[in-house]
């Protein structure tokens, strides 16, 4: 087994022996999606013109919500140290983590996705595209938060920095998205969107743990 | 053996006219040391003179302000990996997650380190750091010593031919008296067998034939008067 497999399954088994931070991330998805019909009332129609994007923001905020802890606590006890020594380059320590926390977080933002689109009254024919469009901006959540949480080590109250330095990075992601999910539900082809959502994750798969292990390094020094 | 004549062939590691800066204030300047196959050194010096920051400039973890590392007379800065490769290096932190075992936790290091059977090598390693009998108890349970354990056995994993060069920072605190007989057992079987060992000390460790460098005879000069946490006294010199 390669060293990165090895990594992976590590941080995979500290986070099922933690199970709850992986909880913890659906059960703000579902609270945070069920905040907004008491806000805006029960009106079917307008609930599920606004499903697919209160989906999407919401399921960006949960996967923040575990990004803080993704390098520092390998930091904090002296592990990201030792992995900066090993026989692994910091790039592929970043990837299996960020692989990681995408298996943890994302991957069952996902599978909670269907039922939330059910209590938003979104059409059926939304419930597909919404999947496909979650498959793809995940990953890129986990990607763009891995520099940001990399770059935000060891930096005082990285915990606040970090949503104010990543959230702006998320908007791309999210317009096309959203516009993916709306444009099926009215009737035009998503394929331009999903074209554009694909692209920027092609484009942040190998910047990102590339970004991410230099922020790393930098914060060993 | 620990100044001066640094021969550019001479086998093992060499320190030439290192200087350390941490923020504005230099830590250690003019530092030359050698140390060859089966040597050790010992850094001795008060808190604050730089002790822990030469053994990160040896792990590669951070790099000289000037001066130049060497192994077999070639640069270590030319080909990082290769020096990452051959250092195992143990610092302040254990590195020891509270929800992995300790077999658990020490197999994570030897599969990373590239080594096979690495469960089979963790036990055996445990084993000679006597802690074997906590092999399956999640790391929250381990006390400060054995946790330190755990760490340290991270150097019987591999042979001396694979990973010759221990960088161990303060390797004896929290440890009990026949921890410490072990661990020098250990450094002495890896000296036997060609290794080398530099280690940061405050208590006494029995290391046969070591030389000792005080990082204040480094030290920057008088100019720096207001830095005077470095002239603290009851540290052995």
């Amino acid at each position: 087994m390669s060293s990165f497999l090895r990594l992976l399954r590590r941080d995979l088994r500290l986070a099922l022996r933690q199970g709850a931070d992986a909880a913890m991330a659906v059960l703000f998805f579902v609270l945070c999606v069920i905040m907004f019909p008491f806000g805006i009332g029960p009106e079917p129609a307008v609930l599920a013109r606004i499903a697919p994007g209160v989906i999407l923001v919401a399921a960006l905020l949960a996967s923040l919500l575990s990004l803080d802890r993704l390098f520092q606590a390998d930091h904090e006890d002296g592990s990201l140290e030792l992995l900066s020594l090993s026989s692994l380059p910091m790039e592929a320590v970043a990837a299996a983590k960020i692989l990681a926390h995408w298996l943890v977080t994302g991957l069952p933002l996902i599978l909670a996705a269907p039922l939330l689109a059910l209590f938003l009254n979104l059409p059926a024919d939304g419930f597909p595209i919404l999947l496909l469009t979650l498959l793809l901006a995940t990953p890129l959540l986990s990607l763009i938060g891995g520099i940001g949480a990399a770059l935000t080590l060891g930096a005082r109250r990285g915990g606040v920095l970090l949503p104010l330095l990543v959230l702006p990075l998320y908007i791309p992601a999210l317009i096309f998205a959203a516009a993916a999910v709306d444009s099926v539900l009215t009737g035009q082809s998503a394929r331009p969107h999903l074209l554009l959502l694909s692209g920027l994750l092609a484009a942040s798969l190998p910047l990102s743990p590339w970004g991410a292990a230099a922020a790393l390094r930098a914060a060993l020094e | 053996m620990t100044q001066g004549q640094t021969q550019s062939t001479d086998p093992g590691l060499a320190a030439r006219r290192l200087t350390c800066l941490r923020g504005e204030r230099v830590v250690f300047t003019d530092l030359d040391f050698t140390l060859s196959p089966g040597g050790a050194l010992i850094l001795v010096g008060p808190n604050g003179s730089g002790k822990s920051s030469l053994l990160r400039l040896l792990a590669g973890l951070s790099r000289p302000f000037s001066g130049a590392l060497t192994w077999n007379g070639s640069d270590i800065a030319q080909d990082p990996d290769a020096h990452r490769a051959r250092l195992r290096y143990a610092g302040h932190q254990d590195a020891v997650k509270p929800t992995l075992t300790a077999l658990e936790n020490l197999s994570v290091w030897a599969g990373l380190d590239g080594l096979d059977d690495p469960e089979d090598r963790a036990g055996r390693a445990l084993a000679a750091l006597a802690m074997d009998h906590v092999a399956d108890m999640p790391g929250r349970y381990l006390s400060a010593g054995q946790k330190k354990r755990v760490n340290l056995a991270r150097l019987a994993l591999a042979p001396a031919r694979t990973a010759p060069l221990w960088l161990l920072d303060e390797p004896a605190t929290a440890l009990d008296r026949d921890s410490i007989d072990r661990l020098a057992a250990l450094i002495a079987a890896h000296r036997r067998a060609g290794g080398m060992v530099v280690l940061s000390t405050h208590s006494d460790m029995d290391v046969a034939d070591a030389a000792t460098l005080n990082l204040a005879d480094f030290g920057a000069t008088t100019d720096d008067e207001d830095e005077s946490q470095d002239e603290a006294t009851g540290v052995p010199a």
